[in-house]
């Protein structure tokens, strides 16, 4: 009996298991990963806005797909932002920051009901609906800034969020807390692993699954016009080519957090704890003096490597029911 | 008459509509039906349509390959970095090896692709995904971010730009050849029919006792073999190879796919629609180009098309649907 409690310890929490073993690992290895100034920057700097992407992949995984959308919606966004604060802050300096938040979370919720239209109602695979919006997006960041960045954000819009060091953090924690709360205590929660998991028996016992569809989306755009802020705000420009890599990180962090396609093992903690595991790693690599040119292809094999693990968990926890 | 009507009716839609565009670009794009222009079209075509032979057989069997880009890429710049240092002293047996090595290397990780994704019965879109990544990565790592430019001339003249045979350019023939293969291939053979029945209905053939592992196995080892060729032939054609050489490749190789009356759902299309499918691509970015549209826009306006055929393949495939149910209940 007791070893299949242990089992049952050691499947949920495996993944805290892997990155406390990796710190420990970089920390031996090498003498600047565990620092203070290391660790205040990956948890304050790095991962609120990891987190929040690592949110929104969370849903759409749990929904059974991929959002590639989510890299260049930032660009797109932060590029239209980037020219309302510019355009603005000189007339009214107290307002113009909501000017530019507003901008972000409206736009970022019409690219999230663009992709749900496209998925829920004309029923295309999550995957290219999202990878064609994101030729679109991207192509109307370019032609909008040309390749030029914006520097003159206006300095309160920076000031409200890089103010004081811990504002993206509490930020990041709120959201988690608030979707977390979402996904599992309410009804709509239930409604979106139900049709996640088998949509078409979901439609049958009455689930109106397209509205969730849309609706999750609707969630996933507007925290990516949060993303967009807390991002620009970070970086301190707004620029077109930025956020390429963003989906390949999110995919990555979210599946090595142990969330796994439409299943109920999508989390928001696994998402958080797979951030932390995703820094750990590639700040550690850095820090080990592995050339950043090997970064993606780590990345690829990550991505791989928890497929993998998350099967092995299966067979460990079919063993013990 | 009857018989052309019918004929003509069983035309998909999405041909007539892309004809429509030809026709739009032969009348507003300077150039565009000029000898050079078109000749540099069915080049361009060549390398795309060996590319989507693979994704042809993987949509066919209602899964996907995205990872042709990244095989490209890596096979390529695996191939790059064996023949440029022997520079114009390159002979035959160098270019043999060279198509050998960026073929063996697309099948080997096409051959992971079908372990991970056939046998294992992994999600294809994350397996893939995953692969594209790593190649894109493997390839970057390899060159240390560089291009690799610059090879012997026999090399580029034998599998790209040379014409041996009636002043056809060699990639044109190498394409053809392989597509006749293929052609063979998917019709003729229990294994091109395994194809469209896994694709129509996995149970239905695994209970017909089609080993369906088997055949999944092989879409994603031949896919991945003939996106390695597609490599070695990109790199002898643009005489460089950049970490991100096939970048883009794996998209338009679905737009054709899908242009060419492939559907998503599965188990219905044929390779020569694919052929026309490429054809299409490639003359819409060529007339992208020449209307003078910079880079930007036509990237915009490469998601409008390709969002645009997808949308189109899916709502004509669930009118299809609806029709045939409403006979059965009639």
């Amino acid at each position: 009996m007791s070893s299949v409690k242990f089992r049952n310890f050691f499947i949920r929490y495996s993944r805290v298991l892997i990155l406390i073993l990796l710190c420990i690992f970089f920390s031996v290895t090498t003498s600047t990963f565990m620092t203070k100034e290391n660790f205040a920057m990956i948890i304050l700097k790095q991962a609120p806005v990891s987190i929040i992407l690592a949110i929104i992949m969370t849903q759409t995984i749990i929904l059974g797909g991929i959002d590639l959308s989510m890299g260049s919606a930032v660009a797109m966004l932060s590029s239209i932002m980037g020219m309302a604060l510019n355009a603005t802050f000189r007339a009214m300096p107290n307002f113009s920051p909501w000017i530019g938040i507003v901008v972000a979370l409206g736009l970022g919720a019409c690219i999230g009901l663009a992709n749900g239209f496209l998925i829920a109602k004309i029923k295309i695979p999550t995957f290219i609906a999202t990878y064609s919006l994101q030729w679109i997006l991207k192509g109307i960041a370019l032609i909008l800034l040309g390749g030029k960045q914006i520097f003159d954000l206006g300095s309160n819009f920076r000031q409200m969020f890089i103010g004081w060091d811990g504002t993206l953090l509490a930020i990041a924690v709120v959201v988690s807390l608030i979707m977390h709360f979402v996904l599992k205590k309410t009804i709509f929660g239930h409604q979106v692993y139900a049709t996640g998991a088998n949509q078409a028996a979901a439609k049958l016992s009455g689930i109106r699954t397209q509205r969730v569809i849309m609706t999750v989306f609707l969630i996933n755009g507007i925290l990516v016009g949060l993303a967009t802020i807390m991002n620009t705000a970070y970086v301190g420009t707004a620029e077109p080519i930025t956020g390429d890599s963003f989906p390949l990180n999110a995919v990555a962090a979210t599946l090595i957090g142990g969330t796994s396609i439409g299943t109920v093992n999508g989390k928001i903690s696994n998402a958080i704890v797979g951030v932390l595991i995703f820094l750990v790693l590639t700040n550690g690599m850095v820090m080990a003096g592995v050339p950043a040119v090997w970064q993606q292809f780590v990345i690829g094999a990550v991505i791989v490597a928890a497929v993998v693990l998350e099967r092995g968990m299966e067979h460990i926890s079919v063993e013990t029911v | 008459m009857n018989a052309a009507k019918r004929t003509l009716k069983k035309v998909p839609g999405i041909v007539w509509a892309s004809l429509v565009v030809l026709l739009l670009f032969c009348i507003f794009a300077k150039n565009f039906v000029k000898p050079q222009n078109i000749e540099n079209i069915i080049k361009n075509s060549s390398i795309l349509i060996v590319v989507s032979i693979g994704m042809t057989m993987a949509i066919l069997s209602k899964k996907i390959d995205i990872s042709v880009g990244g095989i490209m890429t890596f096979a390529g710049m695996c191939v790059a970095n064996y023949i440029k240092p022997i520079g114009d002293a390159v002979n035959a047996g160098n270019i043999v090896l060279a198509l050998l090595m960026g073929t063996a290397i697309g099948l080997a990780i096409g051959c992971f692709n079908g372990l991970m994704i056939g046998i294992f019965n992994f999600n294809y879109w994350l397996i893939t995904f995953a692969t594209m990544s790593m190649t894109y990565g493997l390839a970057q790592g390899m060159s240390g971010g560089n291009i690799v430019a610059g090879y012997g001339s026999l090399f580029r003249n034998t599998l790209a730009n040379g014409t041996a045979i009636l002043g056809i350019p060699n990639m044109v023939v190498i394409a053809l050849i392989i597509v006749l293969i293929m052609l063979c291939v998917l019709q003729r053979t229990s294994f091109g029919m395994h194809i469209y029945a896994v694709g129509d209905s996995e149970n239905c053939a695994r209970q017909s006792g089609i080993n369906v592992k088997k055949v999944r196995f092989l879409i994603y080892a031949v896919s991945g073999a003939l996106a390695g060729l597609g490599g070695v032939i990109l790199i002898a054609r643009t005489n460089s190879a950049a970490p991100n050489l096939g970048s883009g490749y794996e998209w338009n190789a679905i737009a054709a796919v899908i242009v060419g009356g492939t559907s998503m759902s599965g188990g219905k299309g044929n390779l020569i629609g694919t052929v026309y499918g490429v054809i299409i691509i490639t003359a819409v970015m060529s007339g992208l180009q020449l209307i003078g549209l910079n880079n930007y826009w036509q990237q915009f306006f490469k998601g409008i098309f390709i969002m645009t055929v997808i949308v189109i393949d899916v709502l004509s495939a669930r009118k299809r649907e609806k029709i045939a149910l409403r006979r059965r209940y009639k």
